[in-house]
């Protein structure tokens, strides 16, 4: 069975956020130093955005909208700095740590 | 196929109406995209709610993060993000006519989310048999919480799938995979700020 071109992009898109979670996966615990701790929280959630964006732009045909997918990626771009600005929060007053 | 090429009367009640404005642009049913923003809302806040309550007792929320199963949560993430990609091959089989296909397509990714929670389920059971139920502190209050809702949402998703493989229509299929994905989507940020951010 010959693929169309949509499916065999939809293939390339798989591929990829399953290549960027084994990864991060695997380097969550050499890479986790606490000394490191907010460089590793942006990296990680750098890596979730970047899924979250394949998800919009070709799971969810996003592609063809890009308004409601600058939306969409806004708010999960917001919820994910929040979360990072928390991790910023805990390292800059040493008594919540 | 989106909802403005779709149909082009003005009635709001019909979803293949324009007067769904920006909406109509969207696959599938525009009821279905006030959902997915609403459940990603409902998502964000609590995630926020975690990383206010990690802030209060960081340490804490690392010794009882360091009691999850992270091989189960990857086999989870790489489960979903699977599911969702045979959901989207059925939509692509679906438009292009090959119902039979779009069927086993979306039974597929149906599958996938039964093993989903298989998996879900038996990481839940070794964490309340080694003692950590949802009194045992702060961080194992919203992660059953969350990652309980986010998989009551799979569940959800499955019987979507199920009516959708019953009633074929491109907009069903179309609308039960966004769904889908929002699940797929909700999964992408909760795993890493749960599992990996410590």
């Amino acid at each position: 069975m010959t693929m169309t071109t949509s499916e065999k992009s939809l293939l390339r898109a798989w591929g990829l956020m399953m290549a960027l979670s084994i990864a991060l996966s695997i380097a969550a615990e050499p890479l986790r130093p606490q000394s490191y701790l907010l460089a590793w929280a942006a990296f990680v959630c750098m890596v979730a955005y970047w899924k979250a964006r394949i998800v919009l732009s070709t799971y969810l045909g996003l592609k063809a909208a890009p308004g409601a997918r600058a939306g969409f990626s806004l708010a999960i771009a917001v919820i994910l700095a929040m979360i990072l600005g928390s991790f910023a929060l805990e390292l800059a007053i040493p008594a919540l740590r | 196929m989106t909802q403005a090429q779709r149909g082009s009367a003005s009635d709001p009640a019909d979803p293949g109406s324009e007067a769904w404005g920006p909406l109509s642009r969207l696959p599938g049913n525009p009821l279905m995209w006030v959902l997915i923003a609403s459940e990603l809302a409902v998502f964000g806040a609590a995630l926020l709610g975690y990383a206010g309550a990690r802030l209060r007792d960081p340490a804490g929320f690392l010794a009882a993060q360091n009691h999850l199963d992270r091989v189960a949560g990857v086999i989870n993430t790489a489960v979903l993000i699977t599911s969702g990609l045979f959901a989207a091959l059925a939509v692509e089989a679906r438009k292009s006519g090959r119902r039979a296909a779009a069927r086993w397509r979306i039974g597929a990714a149906a599958s996938l989310g039964a093993v989903f929670l298989l998996v879900k389920f038996s990481e839940y059971a070794r964490e309340l048999g080694a003692g950590f139920d949802i009194d045992s502190g702060g961080f194992f209050t919203l992660y059953y919480l969350i990652t309980g809702f986010h998989a009551l949402h799979v569940l959800l998703g499955m019987v979507i799938l199920g009516v959708v493989a019953r009633y074929d229509t491109l907009a069903n299929y179309e609308t039960g995979a966004a769904f889908w994905h929002m699940v797929d989507l909700v999964w992408i940020v909760i795993f890493p700020v749960i599992y990996l951010l410590r």
